[in-house]
């Protein structure tokens, strides 16, 4: 299994014929993912790459059922595109757009939330269940340098950091489930915690690594889900940004998200209160594939190939 | 994110019909004399610079006669004050003061709605408030459809235990103050102090907004007055630095992001919003002095990493560079790793004097490799080896130097 994408999610793709849509369709295709129609505003009618392209969300959602919409739409345009797959309650919304207004992603997940819609992003690079499917650009053209199907879950702030965990887990022959780029804006529509819920229940995944940044309470609040509740898995962390702690309040990064104020959003005080809540806290890349093989009993199985 | 100087903020409440107080700007001290006159009575003489807690830094001084005023102005004006310097002055009419009170509206990155943050106490800044007595604060949710209601406004007012025409006059400006929020995608706006006047009116005698410069698209109305470019955060930018957003503007389908540090001796250009500062951390933590921070996002990249390279590496007392970052999906890497060759057989640099190191993971492998190899001694590094293992050699590298 995997969580909210496999080979069986119908997706629609918004702003199909962009270039950027256009760029990434034929290799999500290729890799399995269902795409049952996509929507361009004025140019429906005629279908792209055998796909069946309409005027609308509503017009596409009358001849064919969506679970998941992907939205390959500029910034500017990104709300009202989004805004009308809520109204035609698409399950799951992705906004993979970097640069989406505050306010307009306000309005985004307040909708969304009243409709019961789930959203992924903005600044989302989209997600993967390995061997099954993926959605926006995660894995590229050739998903399979860096993703294989296996035990572990990843959730990422970053798109980026989300391969390079996969890449250095697949190195050492350790497959993932399902990644999923929650995105890396101040404000985003899913964070950890409700994703966490969705891995725990999944039988396939074993394991989970989430990586964190500098920025909001979402750290915080996975560490207090899981002193709460508890996590029946395994739960391995890779925070950054303690770099920023030295450097003046108020000097901007690459995510939107990376300020600390008010109290949170300090990357040591994230580590900190993950470390007392019992997850694993990884110091870098190479010891997240060393923890996760310890933790999942890969290492002794290893040794014991050698002898 | 875009901040405002404040006599900018005080036109937008202005307009917003909430009451600021008269002021003029000056930038001589007979200037100051003069706006004083004008205003008749004490004045308050501010320093303009896109900063907070200027009080504490000495920025505010209150002036009682025009006199007073010119001194005031002239003590100011020329000084770099929180790292800015003083080249304009807000001269205004000083209020009776009966109360002040506190106002913020801001987003939260959590419950994801905007927030209106109140407290009785104005006049300190809202981080003492949190810290000396955040009982005091209340915090009210908004929900992003009904915005601030009317009642929720009135409530607050009523909880400074104001009555009558006072109370109705705060709830008016708090409704109002929420109305400029949504108008002109602020990220922040802060009213500290508002203050309730002798003659019962709710006046914003100091006013901070801050514009979402991904929205400055659809304000055409702030253009003139929004300028990204008036401070990198906490000091005005460097020279390097608005080089930098000189070149990012060759196009806008891509942007760079740039910070230079005083010290350092690594040209760092490592770029993602997450890979970025795993470098970063690793750097520091190794002991390396990176002289800059760095990240681009797609678009015309060779043009940019070409003149962002030739940029950088300008910068006197370098070491060595290392640039590259996470695995890239899409972006062929050899176009990035083209436009930073480029700039570096330009500026004639020899990697086996001067260490460069590529940690560049993605399609285009290949070509990417072949042109790092047109100059000897650059270390190539891809997904084999680890972000953290590239900054590591890179900092070896550097060290004996």
């Amino acid at each position: 299994m995997s969580i909210l994408l496999d080979e069986k999610s119908r997706v629609l793709i918004q702003g199909i014929t962009s270039r950027q849509a256009r760029t990434h369709l034929p290799y999500m295709v290729r890799y399995g993912t269902q795409i049952v129609a996509g929507v361009a505003p004025g140019k429906g009618g005629e279908p792209l790459e055998g796909i069946p392209v309409y005027d609308s969300v509503r017009s596409a959602c009358e001849h064919h059922d969506a679970d998941i919409s992907v939205l390959f739409v500029p910034a500017p345009f990104a709300k009202k595109a989004a805004l009308e797959a809520v109204e035609n309650e698409i399950p799951l919304v992705v906004v993979l757009a970097e640069g989406v207004p505050h306010h307009d992603t306000a309005e985004i997940i307040d909708r969304a939330g009243k409709r019961g819609v789930r959203v992924i992003g903005p600044n989302s690079q989209g997600m993967i269940s390995p061997g099954k499917a993926k959605l926006g650009g995660t894995g590229g053209a050739e998903p399979e340098r860096i993703y294989r199907q296996g035990p572990v879950g990843i959730l990422s702030r970053s798109g980026g950091m989300g391969g390079e965990i996969a890449n250095v887990l697949s190195r050492r022959g350790i497959g993932q489930s399902t990644f999923i780029s929650i995105g890396g804006d101040l404000m985003i529509g899913t964070s950890f915690v409700p994703l966490l819920e969705l891995f725990e229940r999944d039988r396939e995944t074993k394991a989970v690594v989430i990586f964190g940044e500098a920025g909001t309470g979402h750290e915080e609040k996975v560490a207090e889900f899981v002193l709460q509740d508890g996590f029946g898995k395994p739960l391995i962390a890779l925070i950054v940004g303690e770099a920023i702690e030295q450097f003046p309040k108020g000097m901007s990064f690459g995510h939107t998200s990376s300020i600390i104020g008010r109290g949170v959003g300090s990357p040591s005080r994230k580590k900190m209160l993950l470390r007392e809540a019992g997850v694993h806290v990884a110091e870098g890349l190479s010891e997240v594939a060393l923890v996760v093989e310890r933790l999942l009993g890969l290492d002794s199985a290893k040794e014991d190939n050698h002898v | 994110m875009a901040r405002l100087l404040e006599h900018h903020a005080l036109s937008l409440l202005r307009e917003a019909e909430i009451p600021v107080p008269k002021f003029e700007v000056v930038s001589s001290p007979g200037g100051g004399k003069e706006a004083a006159t004008r205003l008749g009575g004490p004045v308050i003489v501010k320093a303009l610079i896109p900063v907070g807690r200027r009080g504490k830094a000495g920025a505010i001084k209150a002036a009682q006669t025009p006199e007073e005023a010119e001194l005031a102005v002239r003590e100011l004006l020329g000084r770099s004050i929180l790292n800015f310097p003083v080249r304009e002055l807000l001269v205004s009419e000083a209020i009776p003061i009966a109360r002040e009170f506190f106002a913020s509206l801001t987003f939260d990155s959590m419950f994801r709605t905007p927030r209106l943050l109140f407290s009785p106490s104005g006049g300190v800044d809202v981080e003492s408030v949190l810290a000396e007595e955040p009982s005091q604060l209340i915090e009210q949710a908004i929900d992003f459809e009904a915005g601030l209601t009317r009642s929720q406004a009135e409530t607050i007012a009523a909880s400074t235990g104001l009555k009558g025409k006072p109370r109705k006059k705060l709830a008016d400006a708090l409704s109002a103050l929420y109305h400029l929020f949504r108008r002109y995608d602020a990220e922040t706006v802060e009213i500290n102090p508002l203050v309730l006047t002798n003659d019962e009116r709710a006046m914003a005698a100091s006013a901070v907004v801050v514009i979402d410069d991904q929205a400055l698209f659809r304000h055409p109305e702030l253009a003139d007055i929004a300028d990204p470019e008036l401070t990198n955060g906490w000091r005005p930018l460097t020279a390097l630095e608005k080089e930098m957003r000189k070149i990012d503007r060759i196009d806008t389908g891509s942007a760079i992001r740039f910070n230079e540090f005083d010290s350092g001796d690594i040209a760092f250009m490592m770029t993602g919003g997450g890979a970025g500062f795993l470098a970063l951390d690793t750097i520091l933590r190794l002991g390396g002095r990176p002289a800059t921070t760095f990240d681009i996002t797609p678009g015309r990249v060779e043009e940019k990493m070409y003149l962002a390279t030739k940029a950088i590496l300008s910068k006197p007392g370098l070491k060595g560079m290392i640039a590259g970052g996470n695995i890239t999906n899409f972006i062929p890497i050899d176009i990035k790793v083209r436009g930073v060759m480029r700039a570096l057989k330009e500026l004639k640099i020899d990697p086996t004097n001067f260490p460069v190191v590529f940690r560049f993971a993605g399609p285009g492998e290949e070509v990417a490799r072949d042109l790092a190899a047109e100059l000897p001694g650059i270390e190539f590094y891809d997904a084999a080896t680890s972000i953290e293992d590239a900054v590591k050699k890179i900092v070896e590298l550097t060290k004996t130097r």
